[in-house]
């Protein structure tokens, strides 16, 4: 199920009544790799992670899948092979927690049948694999911060799509989540999957993410390693500020430390 | 299992649909004259007045409990109903400028083709209003905007019909009743029902996804526009035609799909045909019932959904408070 696959945008470009978004964006990404999308809030990072989910369709530009022109592709083979995972992801209904992982299996169902066995065992592998079996009957709305940030992935992860794409999945969660989904997005990567994060954290997104592209005001302003992409100079015009940075452990750190502008 | 046991109650509340009424008749021997091709006072009440009665009270009953759960996963609102769009508002204007014309008693299905004439305006409205890509809560303003009209205009007839009769006539029969419709009500609404019931149920899939919003649902492959248009267009022929042959039936689209959510473990799609069975039955039984309870004049259904409907929404909305806090 892992094949080597490649989401690519190529100039995308979005205006919303007439104001410009995004403006001529290039973004790759491809089997085992982890790309972090950085930049102020505004800069365009949440539509241009929409377009390549194929949520918006981009006025200029195109996504191309393995290849080929997403536009020409069906909504469920698209939504085959690339999940995403929305901000602030809602939940209207008090469903179960089941229930909420077994939505991930819509692309693969028809209209009216019912979950096939091979659904059933990819929402119980991403279950697992999220640790939340136990939580299965629980009702969605009972659950810490923490535990409903995994259920949201492991709907995520039921898609079993090639891509997944989320947009500041950790944000708002303790350290300690924080480092455990990033460690899972990491190990999906490394099984061969493609994963493109929004990210706030520059620490986080120094140390787990193989590339960076920094967008500002709906460009892009850099793209590459983490050691690349986040430098003194970089961040003190794009993000306005000053940042620790070091080695610790073979990685890369960055703490932000004090504005450099009101 | 719970499907079992509201088809086993619907077909309960049938045969006492049949044998309750005014003439007492054995349904038994009735059945058995008919059999045998006879024809007595009994088969024509048996034929011709019990049997298109108890088949329109289940199929506006399934049409309205069907399109209420369909509009509430929709709209991802408990309190949406079929007429928030503006279908029965307008289809009701609708049958009542065919009373105000005078056609209704030159051509008695003038009457139910106007209810759905009307409540086709009224989706052609929606659309011209809101546009194709709107969202959740411009639907919800346009369908205010359409229903204000609609109860605007129906006032305006009401003010200027000069015949005190048809006056009467049209605010009785805006209350809702299945008394005295023939096979031909039954024979005009059914197929329109069954395209709407098949447009609602096709989108059970893409209602679940709509569960974590529409960003996540389109991600899924949800096609959102066509989820939209059948949920409104199947509401559309389905509570028009209802509308259009019994008049208002109220609160039934409401309460129970609310009632239901739970049993399905609060699943949008699931939710579709127990809906329609359970609004079957709650039509069918309140159906009986204005015609068991002693009033003088037969009270209207509508007059009863809404007395007991209110209240029982009251409760409801209490213990969803109770439940949030």
């Amino acid at each position: 199920m892992n094949d080597n696959c490649e989401l690519r945008g190529c100039g995308i470009a979005v205006s919303i009544d007439g104001q410009t978004i995004l403006d001529g964006v290039d973004i790759s990404v491809r089997s085992g790799e982890v790309v972090g999308l950085l930049g102020p809030n505004g800069a365009g990072k949440t539509t241009l992670l929409r377009t390549l989910a194929g949520v918006l369709a981009p006025s200029h530009g195109e996504v191309r899948i393995d290849g080929v022109d997403a536009a020409g592709l069906t909504s469920l083979h698209r939504a085959r092979r690339v999940a995403y995972l929305a901000q602030g992801a809602q939940v209207d209904w008090p469903l179960s927690v089941a229930s909420v992982v077994a939505l991930g299996r819509v692309p693969h169902m028809g209209y009216f049948a019912s979950p096939s066995r091979s659904d059933e065992d990819a929402v119980t592998r991403a279950m697992q694999r999220t640790k939340i079996s136990g939580l299965a009957r629980r009702c969605i709305g009972t659950l810490s911060g923490g535990e409903r940030m995994r259920v949201l992935v492991a709907r995520l992860l039921a898609v079993e799509a090639a891509i997944l794409l989320a947009d500041e999945p950790v944000a708002a969660l303790d350290p300690f989540y924080q480092l455990e989904f990033m460690d899972l997005f990491a190990e999906q990567a490394a099984q061969g999957k493609g994963v493109v994060l929004v990210l706030h954290d520059l620490a986080l997104a120094a140390r787990y993410c193989h590339r960076l592209v920094l967008l500002d005001a709906g460009s892009m302003v850099a793209q590459g390693t983490p050691a690349e992409v986040l430098t003194d100079e970089l961040l003190a015009s794009v993000y306005g500020i000053e940042a620790l940075t070091g080695t610790f452990e073979n990685s890369r750190y960055v703490l932000p430390w004090r504005r450099n502008r009101d | 299992m719970l499907i079992a046991w509201l088809c086993a109650i619907t077909v309960l509340l049938l045969m006492v649909s049949i044998a309750v009424g005014h003439a007492t008749l054995s349904v038994f021997d009735t059945l058995l004259e008919i059999l045998r091709g006879e024809e007595s006072v009994s088969t024509v009440v048996l034929t011709q007045l019990r049997m298109p009665r108890t088949l329109l009270a289940m199929l506006v009953g399934a049409s309205l409990g069907l399109s209420g759960a369909a509009m509430q996963g929709l709209l991802r609102n408990p309190l949406a109903e079929p007429g928030i769009i503006g279908v029965s508002g307008c289809a009701a204007l609708g049958a009542v400028l065919v009373f105000y014309s005078g056609l209704a008693l030159i051509v008695p299905m003038a009457l139910p083709l106007g209810g759905i004439a009307g409540a086709v305006i009224a989706v052609v409205l929606l659309y011209l209003l809101a546009g194709s890509k709107a969202g959740t809560l411009t639907i919800i303003l346009a369908g205010v905007a359409i229903n204000a009209f609609a109860g605007a205009l129906t006032s305006l007839v009401l003010n200027l019909s000069s015949s005190p009769f048809a006056f009467l006539e049209i605010i009785f029969w805006q209350m809702g009743s299945l008394a005295d419709r023939s096979m031909d009500h039954v024979a005009l609404s059914s197929p329109l029902m069954l395209v709407g019931w098949w447009m609602i149920l096709s989108t059970a899939r893409g209602l679940d996804a709509l569960s974590l919003g529409e960003e996540t649902a389109v991600s899924l492959g949800v096609n959102l526009n066509r989820i939209r248009l059948f949920v409104i267009g199947g509401t559309a022929l389905a509570v028009g035609s209802a509308v259009a042959v019994s008049g208002v039936i109220g609160f039934v689209g409401l309460v129970v799909p609310h009632l239901l959510r739970p049993v399905v473990g609060y699943h949008p799609g699931r939710l579709l045909p127990v809906s329609a069975i359970g609004g079957a039955v709650l039509v069918l039984a309140a159906d009986i019932a204005v015609r068991v309870i002693p009033t003088g004049t037969e009270l209207k259904i509508g007059v009863l959904t809404a007395i007991v409907g209110a209240p029982f929404f009251i409760y409801l909305v209490r213990r969803l408070r109770r439940e949030l806090t």
